[in-house]
């Protein structure tokens, strides 16, 4: 018995010594911080005088934000004129309960000029910043209408965009009572970078189908609009991220920001209208203009 | 298929017929041996015929699980009979075999005055270190070996202790056997499937110790028998009712309370067992235990056992249990709450039919599953909580098998059919984003055949199984293969096989409080498939010494793994992925004296791979390749128990290096970048930056707990009185880590337990 009690003490002695070791390994290791201090969002709009960006902190844990100041000075500067311009940081309360930090600058840049946007946090961490380019000022054109028997192809050329961002079109419709109507949609057609600019092709036929105009035929077409946003260069998704939003969210699919993540991108908004001619028409499953009551009195 | 069929009924015709021929030239004996006491079959004995003619030749036989033995193709004469067990007097006498069948049924007297040292000390059939190529049989007395928060015990605070097996934490009832999900176990009470066992605090299961006659654990490789499954199968015998008299027991202990009770109905004939637990924690463990503990698990359990003949048994049995507990992060002010509820019950014919050395089972079974994730009906009462979603998933089986058992001179001839029914309903709310989980329902069929050929020391078993499904379209054949051998004190044991698993278990492994798993029938030509090798060894270099070593490989096919996105959701995708698991077990147990010790060492590996394009984008390669948060490289279990002056000591100390999880580097907020964002107005979307899936480990685990017994008879009743407590050094055992919130929930702390258990002697 007592060589039992022995054994059974030794071996307990021995289950405290282990445990004794490994019980001071409780806490979870923290990964090393990241460089990476803040997330910046925003687009600089060459047609407006005022411009913004939105200025994140990345922080420890999931959470709703502070409306305490960021302790960041915000500036930027044109590198082609060498103007520095100081941002202001505006507080906004989002529905929900989120707080943001939307930087605000009285500044119109220029078609073509560059910017440097840069956060400098007041404890002496390292600057974060993004390069913006800004995309000339385009006009799109209508090329030559392509006809075949059964469809009409309008292709538009945007000469000089870098990018092209939405594209939306809009229908503009009348009935045979004179009652108008409009349909903006995604573009429907193909838009794609092409030599000295951006290239869009959209296409009606007869076979297009009038369900998906959600309105009653017959009808007639009177005239179409293209909208997009003409953008800078860097502003191009990945093709595996243009359809997937899972992928799109990822911080490393997007991003100019320099020691931060996010996107400061530069775009305008540009639209263009046309009228459908009674021969294009003709290829589509649209009416002309005045095919019922006559409208050009109303 | 149709030409396996054909050469499998071909094999199973040649058998029979040569089973047939022997059968009539040659005598067999069989019979039953049970207990005197109460009737109860006892498995492994020893049943020893030596020819009066012919001292020195020997054959013999070892009991089942019912008790059954046969000893076939015997020369007709006299002959000396021992049947002998560990713990029972040896029943030994003479009898003269004419040609034919003889039914001996055999009773043996517990050996009470001999249950010291010499006798504990003896061979065992199992143990911590008695493991045959995957294959370990547990009996209550290893269980009560482990130390537990209670008197009675339970079969998975045993199960937690074995190398391979990886469990959530002491909540949850999630186990994970050698790389194997816990959705891919099949779990087996009397042939009835149990779709989730355990209960939600990790102490307890569906089966208490004294509800079991054995439980056997098939960490891979198992034979042809068992399928529809990946990873392993957990085959629970119960225990019949006392045929003889009346027995009770009570039983009382911080988490819970239990009460059995079993009676002869008709004496020798039909016996009655039920039993019912419930938890206790909100009465008693709450009352002293600083952590909070929103746990409540109850069971109940019935089984009649009737013998019409001789050569014939049957029993019904029934299960009930019911969980509910908040898992996650239990503190928080709304905590999500998992519900479930298993119910089944069985059927189970056994058959020796007069003059055929054969043994026929015939089982029917139907057990369901239903699963809730969502508030707590108390907090659906309340006006703000309504709009909260309940998701709910269930899952339900109808079994029907023929399982018969040829007796050859060489070995045996398993072959069986069966066709099952399996019902699959949700209610998921989008919880899997790109999974459409509705009802449905699969009717599988097949048949299996694995005979069983020994040669000396040497034993070979082939085996196939086939199934087929009208409604998945699809068929699986599946070799098996296990083989041992045997010579003095070592063996040598491997098995392999292929397996299916039509019927998918769709979980959310990013977060590890996530215990909820929806069922669906896998998506065409994609069903879960793996690949087991196992081979170990196995040296007995004394008596009371037991060691062992035995290396797995499991490739796996076709598994389902959330997708990794930067959104901080509870809700996700699921993309497809492969994976491997191998290692290997150490085990070693002695038993000097009365006491026992063991000690394991499992050491395991599990990758998962996906391949995708997003995959390229965010990691630069298309292929990936992560460790799953089950996988625990190391663990080790240390067991010591043994009586000391007249009361029980046991203690158990566990340690388990550290879990993958995916590490948090910050969060920030993103917005959409396809066109010029809307800074006054949209507040974007919280995002997570991540590191590679899976890339951080989370702190080791240890525990140590203890207990002490004491057993008192008081008249015509034994008291038990048991001291323990969990987590004797109080350990901050992580059970979950919140990276949106940096906060942990912690397993138990330091608890002291109590526990007293009455029963009539």
């Amino acid at each position: 018995m007592a060589a039992l009690l022995s054994r059974i003490a030794l071996g307990l002695a021995l289950v405290y010594v282990a445990s004794s070791l490994t019980a001071c390994d409780e806490s979870i290791p923290r990964p090393d911080a990241l460089e990476e201090t803040y997330t910046l969002w925003g687009a600089f709009d060459p047609g407006s005088d005022q411009q913004f960006v939105r200025v994140v902190p990345i922080t420890d844990t999931l959470s709703l934000g502070s409306r305490d100041p960021l302790g960041v000075d915000v500036r930027s500067v044109d590198l082609t004129t060498g103007a520095e311009t100081i941002w202001r940081d505006s507080v906004v309360t989002y529905p929900g309960g989120a707080i943001g930090h939307v930087f605000t600058a009285d500044l119109r840049p220029n078609f073509e000029s560059r910017h440097v946007f840069r956060v400098i946090p007041s404890d002496g961490g390292g600057e974060v910043s993004a390069l913006v380019p800004l995309p000339p000022l385009v006009e799109p054109i209508l090329q030559t209408t392509r006809l075949t028997a059964a469809e009409a192809t309008y292709p538009l050329f945007w000469p000089g965009a870098p990018q092209l961002n939405n594209p939306t079109l809009t229908y503009f419709f009348e009935d045979g009572n004179c009652n108008r109507d409009s349909l903006q949609v995604p573009f429907p057609g193909t838009s794609e970078p092409a030599e000295f600019g951006w290239q869009m092709m959209l296409r009606l036929d007869e076979d297009t189908e009038p369900n998906a105009f959600r309105i009653e035929f017959p009808t007639a077409l009177l005239r179409l609009t293209v909208r997009g946003e003409v953008a800078s260069e860097g502003w191009r998704l990945p093709l595996a991220a243009a359809n997937d939003p899972e992928l799109l969210i990822q911080p490393e699919v997007l991003t100019n920001v320099e020691n931060g993540f996010g996107f400061v991108g530069s775009a305008y908004s540009v639209q263009t209208s046309w009228v459908p001619t009674i021969d294009e028409l003709q290829r589509t499953p649209f009416e002309r203009p005045n095919f019922g009551e006559d409208c050009t009195s109303q | 298929m149709p030409r396996l069929v054909f050469l499998c009924a071909l094999l199973v015709a040649a058998f029979v017929a040569s089973a047939d021929r022997a059968a009539a030239q040659t005598a067999q004996l069989r019979g039953f041996v049970t207990d005197e006491a109460d009737g109860q079959p006892l498995p492994s004995a020893n049943v020893a015929l030596r020819p009066l003619a012919d001292p020195d030749a020997l054959f013999g036989a070892a009991t089942d699980l019912d008790g059954f033995y046969a000893v076939i193709g015997l020369e007709p004469g006299p002959y000396a009979i021992r049947v002998s067990l560990l713990g029972y007097e040896a029943y030994e006498d003479t009898l003269a075999l004419a040609p034919g069948t003889r039914q001996l049924d055999i009773e043996l007297a517990t050996a009470e005055e001999t249950l010291g040292a010499a006798t504990v000390q003896g061979d065992r059939a199992s143990g911590a270190a008695t493991v045959t190529a995957g294959v370990q049989r547990i009996r209550p007395a290893d269980i009560r070996n482990v130390p537990a928060p209670d008197v009675t015990g339970d079969l998975v605070n045993y199960l937690v202790s074995l190398p391979g097996i990886v469990t959530s934490g002491d909540r949850g009832g999630q186990l994970f056997i050698r790389g194997g999900e816990p959705s891919q176990n099949l779990v087996l009470l009397d042939g009835m499937p149990v779709f989730q066992p355990f209960h939600v605090l990790g102490f307890y299961s569906a089966f208490p110790t004294d509800l079991l006659s054995s439980a056997d654990v098939y960490a891979g490789g198992y034979d042809a028998r068992f399928g529809g499954q990946l990873s392993s199968v957990l085959d629970v015998t119960s225990r019949n009712g006392n045929l003889r008299e009346v027995s009770a027991t009570a039983a009382i202990a911080p988490f819970v309370s239990s009460l059995s009770i079993e009676a002869p109905l008709i004496p020798d004939q039909l016996s009655v067992l039920a039993s019912g637990r419930r938890s206790v924690v909100d009465q008693i463990a709450d009352q002293y235990v600083s952590a909070p503990l929103p746990f409540d698990f109850s069971d109940a359990f019935a089984k009649l056992y009737f013998v019409p003949s001789k050569n014939s048994r049957f029993s019904l049995t029934g299960l009930y249990t019911t969980d509910r507990g908040a898992i996650g992060e239990i503190e928080s002010d709304r905590p999500d709450e998992v519900r479930y509820t298993n119910r089944g019950g069985s059927f189970r014919y056994l058959l020796l039919p007069a003059e055929q050395p054969l043994l026929a089972e015939i089982l029917f079974s139907y057990s369901e599953l239903a699963t809730e994730l969502g508030p707590s009906p108390e907090q659906l009462d309340t006006d703000s909580e309504r709009d909260r979603q309940i998701r709910t998933a269930d899952l339900s089986r109808i079994n029907t098998e023929v399982n018969l058992t040829y007796l050859l001179g060489v070995g045996d001839l398993r072959l069986g059919a069966y066709i099952k029914t399996t019902n699959v309903a949700s209610q998921l709310n989008g919880l899997f984003q790109n999974v459409t989980l509705n009802q449905n329902h699969v009717t599988e069929a097949g048949f299996y055949l694995q005979p069983e050929f020994t040669i000396g020391g040497l034993l070979l078993s082939p085996g196939v199984r086939t199934t087929s499904s009208p409604h998945l379209g699809q068929s699986f054949i599946e070799p098996r293969f296990r083989g041992e051998f045997e010579i003095g004190p070592h063996k040598l044991s491997v098995a392999a096989g292929l397996y299916n698993q039509p019927i998918v278990g769709v979980s959310d492994r990013r977060d590890a409080t996530s215990v909820f798993t929806a069922y669906t029938v896998a998506p065409d030509q994609q069903t879960p498939e793996a690949l087991h090798l196992l081979g170990g060894y196995r040296l007995q270099p004394a008596p009371f010494i037991d060691m062992s070593i035995e290396g797995f490989y499991k490739d796996l096919r076709n598994l389902s793994v959330s997708e990794f996105t930067a959104v901080p959701q509870l809700t996700t995708a699921l993309e497809p992925a492969d994976g491997e698991a191998y290692g290997m077990d150490l085990r070693a147990e002695a038993r000097p004296g009365g006491a026992t010790f063991s000690a394991t060492y499992g050491l395991s590996f599990v990758d998962y791979t996906t391949v995708s394009d997003r995959n390229r984008v965010l990691y630069g390669d298309p292929v990936l390749t992560f460790r799953p948060g089950h996988d625990r490289r190391h663990q080790v279990t240390l067991v010591a128990s043994g009586p000391v002056f007249g009361v029980d000591l046991s203690a158990r100390w566990q340690f388990g290096s550290g879990l993958p999880y995916s590490r948090a580097l910050g969060f920030d907020t993103f917005l959409q970048p396809t066109s010029r964002p809307d800074l006054f107005n949209d507040p974007g979307q919280a995002r997570v930056l991540y590191e590679r899936p899976f890339n951080g480990i989370l702190p080791t685990y240890s525990r140590l707990d203890l207990s002490a017994d004491r057993t008192f008879d008081v008249g015509p009743t034994r008291l038990t009185a048991q001291l323990g407590v969990i987590n004797a050094y109080d350990r901050r055992n992580l059970f979950a880590f919140d990276i949106f919130t940096l906060r942990r929930s912690d397993q138990l702390p330091i608890i002291p337990t109590f526990g007293l258990k009455l029963e009539t002697r």
